[in-house]
This record gives structure tokens, sequence and C-alpha cells, in this order.
């Protein structure tokens, strides 16, 4: 996706998830939820939410690419509690 | 191209000559052995020889994803894994761990190797590339340490599987792991890998997965979530996982001690191990890859002893029987230790503590004495297994014994202390059988992969199930009118042989698919749900009664596999102190009863109930799969000239 066409979509959005990362379990469901809504296939490596698992430490990162569009759509299915969708942006459910 | 749903590729490596062979997964090998454990159980026919020493370079180690893995599809991740157990000398077979969805990512739906590498070495295996590094500076480092050290080199987003000293000893009651935390089942999983000289396998997918439907795929896949999220008891599994069962388990005597003589005081387990006290102990969830119920748990020790101790549980339910209850443990403090030990060290739990459980036995009765022991008095306390856990996975003194479970014992002391066992082929069981006398007990004596009842598992756990209850069971399980009328037309109620039949038939196809059998999990899937989830990942049209003969297919080919081992009637058995000894289940006598507790169980019973069994498979009373259900199953290379 292009930077443009990310601005565009992100236009008059504001980030619709609260972030923990230390609830993280490190599952990737979140990822691979991502990555086949918006590239059509299962594969966390090219989803537009990062998830840095230290299986050493247990703790993980999350972070999104600059290529999401801020639909909160992975946040549905985190059932741990480490993105939560904000009560302003839940909206629209189902898959796309 | 590849097929959708598949990644359309089988890996073989051969660690004798280091070959690296990428053989196409066709679409005929597809419809007929879906994959996971129907597809290694095709796999293991066809690359193991007759009469396989199972710690030979003949036997193989293979591990299968399924066309439902790697999906959003919740509770379907499982691996398959599948060999011939050093332990049982039957086929191993076991549903663990997520290193199957990794391993398809990376574009195969097997692996299969075989062989003997000349040294110590560890495989990885990324996207395309597939290489085979040398371990020494691996060779007997424990569990832990081996993962660490191969995340810290690869990073973190790999699965790794590897096994401890026990395995590289070949204790045939060594386990492999993935992530630390899964198994690759019992029965010397982790001596199979180790007479390969094989210590490990890192495993990351980077190329992805497309399914045929993807829309549909995930409409689907919301549907399931949401029902998930309707599970009145979810927080509790979430929370718990499988210590959700431990008060009333307890409560209802299921819990045994004292070599399979007596339930463990239910008093001690609620003042010892209550919910409050594992709560205590639980830290986070780890959760296998994809999914939502995160049933395993860190062990965190905050006070008391032991304090500072962190270490992984995949099944808390199974530490507090084979540490908390068989060895008189005085809290979660003590087992997290234990079960730390045994994991690094790669050892069977199960089989550990019911073998120790069985010489401790032996010394009260007087049948040993403390020299056989090392000069050591075995005791119901941890001081025994932490003395005896690093022996046995390291082969030392009597441990040399242990190191190959029930098998080694008997024929390093004298055969007659076999009656004092509780076991089949080598192998503890899991259920006693005095105890429901249901398709989990019933399984223990005809189980394709031994006393371990890994396809049996199912409706009859809990005693006095209704009719009507059993019957719905039945119909979420895809059994024709036919099939409910061979089961249901016992005057008793049910015929437990002919239902152990179905149950694993079901069993077999959850497999197949990589769906987890954790309850919450588990009971998402129904027959027709599966059949539309595999043709929406596949674009491949099955009927449903297809996929029932892929997971009959899966089993016949196991007891193919058994009959070609040299397995015969005769190792289809309940243990023989079973029929001669009562349990005593919470202080009051219990022998071998039926399913509703009408009348006694005898020898006589039990070999119509095999006879009952093998007609409802098809099979001829050796217990040998007849021409015509071979042909039936389009299994006709199989059949013997």
């Amino acid at each position: 996706m292009t930077v443009a066409k990310t601005k565009e979509k992100r236009a008059g959005k504001e980030f619709p998830i609260l972030v923990y990362p230390e609830k993280c379990t490190g599952c990737r469901t979140c990822q691979v939820r991502c990555s086949v809504r918006y590239l059509g296939e299962f594969n966390p490596f090219k989803s537009y939410i990062i998830v840095a698992r230290d299986h050493g430490k247990r703790t993980t990162s999350l972070d999104f690419t600059d290529d999401c569009i801020w639909c909160g759509y992975c946040a549905r299915f985190c059932a741990y509690g480490a993105l939560v969708l904000k009560k302003s942006a839940k909206s629209g459910k189902g898959s796309k | 191209m590849a097929m959708l749903g598949y990644a359309g590729q089988i890996l073989k490596i051969d660690l004798s000559t280091g070959k690296i062979e990428k053989e196409a997964l066709t679409p005929e090998l597809a419809r007929k052995f879906i994959g996971g454990i129907a597809l290694g159980a095709k796999l293991l026919n066809d690359t193991v020889k007759p009469n396989t020493d199972a710690l030979s370079p003949g036997n193989v180690l293979i591990a299968s994803s399924t066309p439902l893995s790697g999906t959003a599809l919740i509770g379907s991740n499982k691996t398959d894994w599948t060999s011939k157990s050093p332990l049982s000398g039957l086929a191993q077979t076991a549903t663990s761990g997520d290193f199957g969805a990794n391993l398809k990512w990376a574009g195969y739906d097997s692996m299969v190797i075989t062989g003997k590498a000349a040294r110590p070495v560890y495989i990885t295996i990324f996207d395309d590339e597939v290489q085979i590094h040398d371990a020494g500076h691996l060779w007997g480092k424990d569990v832990y340490e081996t993962s660490d050290e191969l995340w810290d080199k690869y990073g973190d987003t790999c699965t790794v599987f590897c096994i401890g000293p026990a395995g590289e000893k070949l204790a045939t009651i060594s386990m492999a792991y993935t992530n630390k935390i899964s198994t690759a089942g019992r029965k010397g999983s982790g001596a199979v890998p180790g007479s390969k000289n094989l210590k490990a396998i890192v495993v990351r997918g980077t190329k992805g997965l497309r399914v045929a439907h993807t829309k549909e795929l995930l409409a689907k896949a919301d549907e399931i979530y949401e029902r998930y999220l309707q599970d009145p008891l979810l927080k509790r599994w979430m929370d718990l996982g499988t210590t959700i069962s431990v008060e009333q388990y307890s409560r209802e005597g299921k819990v045994l001690w004292k070599n399979w003589r007596e339930s463990y005081p239910a008093d001690r387990q609620s003042s010892r191990f209550s919910v409050q006290q594992f709560m205590e102990i639980r830290d986070v969830s780890i959760p296998c890859l994809l999914c939502p119920l995160g049933c395993k748990v860190l062990y965190n020790v905050r006070e008391g002893e032991f304090t500072g101790l962190e270490t992984l549980q995949s099944c808390n339910m199974g530490a507090f029987l084979s540490y908390g209850a068989k060895f008189d443990l005085s809290s979660y403090n003590q087992i997290a230790k234990c079960h730390d030990t045994a994991n690094r060290l790669g050892l069977d739990t199960v089989e550990v503590t019911c073998v120790l459980d069985f010489l401790i036995d032996l010394q009260e009765q007087g049948v040993i004495d403390e020299k056989v022991t090392d000069g050591i008095k075995l005791e119901r306390d941890i001081d025994t297994l932490l003395t005896w856990m690093p022996k046995i996975a390291n082969r030392e003194g009597f441990g040399n014994v242990i190191a190959d479970g029930y098998t080694g014992v008997f024929t390093a002391l004298d055969q007659e202390v076999a009656k004092y066992a509780v076991q089949r082929r080598g192998g503890s069981l899991d259920i006693d059988t005095r105890g429901i006398f249901g398709v989990e007990a019933f399984g223990i004596a005809v189980g394709v992969t031994g006393p371990h009842a890994t396809f049996a598992l199912g409706p009859t756990m809990i005693g006095g199930r209704d009719i009507a209850w059993l019957r719905r069971y039945c119909l979420r399980m895809g059994m024709s009118e036919g099939e409910l009328d061979s089961v249901f037309s016992d005057p008793s109620g049910f015929n437990v042989a002919r239902l152990t039949r179905y149950v694993e038939r079901w069993n077999a196809l959850l497999a197949c698919m990589g769906i987890c059998n954790r309850a919450p999990l588990a009971r998402l899937y129904s027959l027709p749900l599966i059949t539309e989830l595999y043709s929406l990942c596949t674009g491949l049209d099955l009927e449903p009664t297809e996929l029932l003969s892929a997971a009959d297919r899966c089993v016949v080919l196991l007891k193919l596999f058994n009959i070609r081992q040299g397995a015969t009637r005769k190792d289809d058995y309940i243990p023989e102190r079973n029929f001669t000894e009562p349990l005593y289940i919470l202080g009051e006598e219990s022998r071998m009863r039926d399913y509703y507790e009408t009348r006694r169980l005898t020898r006589e019973d039990i070999k119509a109930f095999i006879d009952d069994y093998y007609q409802e498979r098809g099979w001829d009373k050796e217990g040998v799969p007849t021409r015509k259900t071979l042909t039936e199953l389009g299994l006709t290379d199989y059949i013997e000239p």
C-alpha cells in the first residue's frame, strides 16, 4: 500500500486500539487475521501488526507498520486483552 | 501450482546420507489421506519395514500439519507426530504443539526424517532452505538450554523442537518437546530423534498459506469464534486449563496412587492442591500458535520452597496426577520443581512416575529390597523424584533399568514382577478399568497406539450418561442410523466395544484436522462443519462419509503397521491385576463392572468385547483387517498376498 493510500485510509480516524503488550502471549492470531484480511493469505510475516516475542524473557512488543490503516480488525480476535478496541471505535464487524 | 489449503510438498530428510528431497503432495494423496495423522500413518507404513528396531536408522520421525492448520480457525493448529514407539513397539502418534503450522507456512505438509547422522546434528527449515548443522555444542544440554540457544541464534519467530539428555541416552520413557512446552507424545518420542543423533529441528515459515475460499472461510471462522466466546466455562478454562477437573476427579476418586491400588484422599487434594493454591503459582498463559484458550501456563513460584522457579506447564492436571498425588507432594511448588526437572531432562512424566510408583510398591510388598535400587529406599516423596529423574535420564545405576520403563524393569529383575504392574505393551495406563468402564477404559485394551487412549477419549469419561445424551454425542460424530443401531441395540443400553470403534474414528478425524481435544475447542466442531471447512480450505469437495473413511484408513493403517511389527491379538488386553484385585475408590471396594454398574466384567466379557470391536471394525478374529475392509477403504495395496 502506498503512503498516500494509507494516509487516505487513516484520514479522520483516531488510532482505534488500546495496546497492552504486557498481556500479549504471542499467539499471533492478530497477525494472521490481519494478513488474510488485507493480503488474502494466512501469513504472520505479511501482517500490518508486528508481534515481537522474546521467549526467554516472556515479553512481547507490539507495533504497527506504516501500512496499517487503523481498522481495528486485529483487536477483535485478541483473547488475552493485549489489543482492546476503543469504545469509540466499536462499529462494523464481520470479515471483509 | 500448489494446492490450496495445502502446502503441496512433503519434505524428506535422510540423516544417513544427508540427502534432502521435496516431493509433491498429489491431490489424490491429499483426498485419500487428508493430512495430519492419516498422512503420517500412510508415510509410516510406506517408510518403516516390518520388524524394524525402533531405535535403528530404519525408524522414522514424521511431523504433519493438517488442511486446517495455519488458518484462522481456532483450536486447529496441532501437529501430528508419528513414528514407531521404542517403548511399546507399536505405532506412536501424538497430536501436539504448533510445529506443523510453521512447517506448513514454510511450504511442507509433512516432514519425514529417516536414517542416522554420523554425529549429533540439528536441522533448520527456513522456507525452501533446509540445512543440517553440527550439534556438538548442543549435545548434552537440556531442553530449556537447547531451545533458548536456538532461539537466540535464529530468532523467536521460529518453532524449536528438541530433545534433552533422556532422549540422547535413548531412554524409552523420554519425550521430545516443541517450544519447551508441547511434547511429541509419550512412549519414547525423545529416543527416536536421539537414535538418529538428531538434537533439534528449527522451523520458520514465511511463505504463508492461501485457501480456496478465503471470504467464506473467514465468515465461518468468525462464527466459530463467536460460539467459542459463549462458552459459560470459558473464563474458568482460561484461568485453570486442565486444573478445571482436579477437584471433581478427586471427589469422584479418579485420582489414583499406590500403584493403582487406591484413590488419593480427596482431603489431601483440597488442602494441598486447591484451585486457590493453583492460582497462587499460576502466571501467564502460554498458548499454542493461534489459540485463544491458552490452557498451558507458566508456573511462577513466588514464595516458599523453590522461590524464584519459573517453568512451563502443558497439562496441569497431569502434573497433579503424576507428581502431586502419586508422590504425596505437599504443594504446587513441589510439583513445579519436579515438572521443571523432568521437562529439562526430556523425561516422560507419566511413565517415570508410574514406574517409580510400581517399584515403591515392590519394595513395600517385600518383592525387592533396597539393594536393587542402588541401596536407596524409594519413598513417595519429592526427594525420590529429584534423586531418580537425573539418574534415569542419564542411565546411571538402576536408573539405566528404569530408563526403559516397565519392560526394562521386567527384564532386569524377574518377569514375575510383571504381575504387580498395571501396564500394556510396556506403557502405563491413562485410566483404570476398575473405575468407570466406558470407551476410554476399553480403548486402553485395543488402542492402536498402546495404552495411551489417544483415540478413545470422549463421551463416557463421566459415569452414568443417559442413552439420549450418548446418542446426541454419536450424531455429532457423524454416526449413521445403521451404526447407531449396532451400538445401541445392546440390552445393557449400548455396546462399549462397538461405540469405541466410532469414538476412535471421530478422534482420528479431529487429529487429521489438527483440532485440539480440549473441551472448549473440540466441542465447536461437528462432522458437517469439518466437511465444510475442509472444502473451503482446499476446494476439494468430499462427502462427510469420505472424511470418515479417511479417519478409518488412518486407524487401519496404524493397525496394519503394528501387525507388521509383530503385534497380534495377544497384545490387546487389560492388565491381569484389574481382574483379580479390587481398586479402593474413596475407601470402597471397586471391581471391573460395566458402564452402568449392573454386573461384574470377567475375562470372558472382555474377550467378547474385543471380538465385538474387531467385528465392528471389519477385522477378523485375530484383529487383522479383512480383505473386504481394506478393499472398501481403498487400501488394496496393503492386502497381503
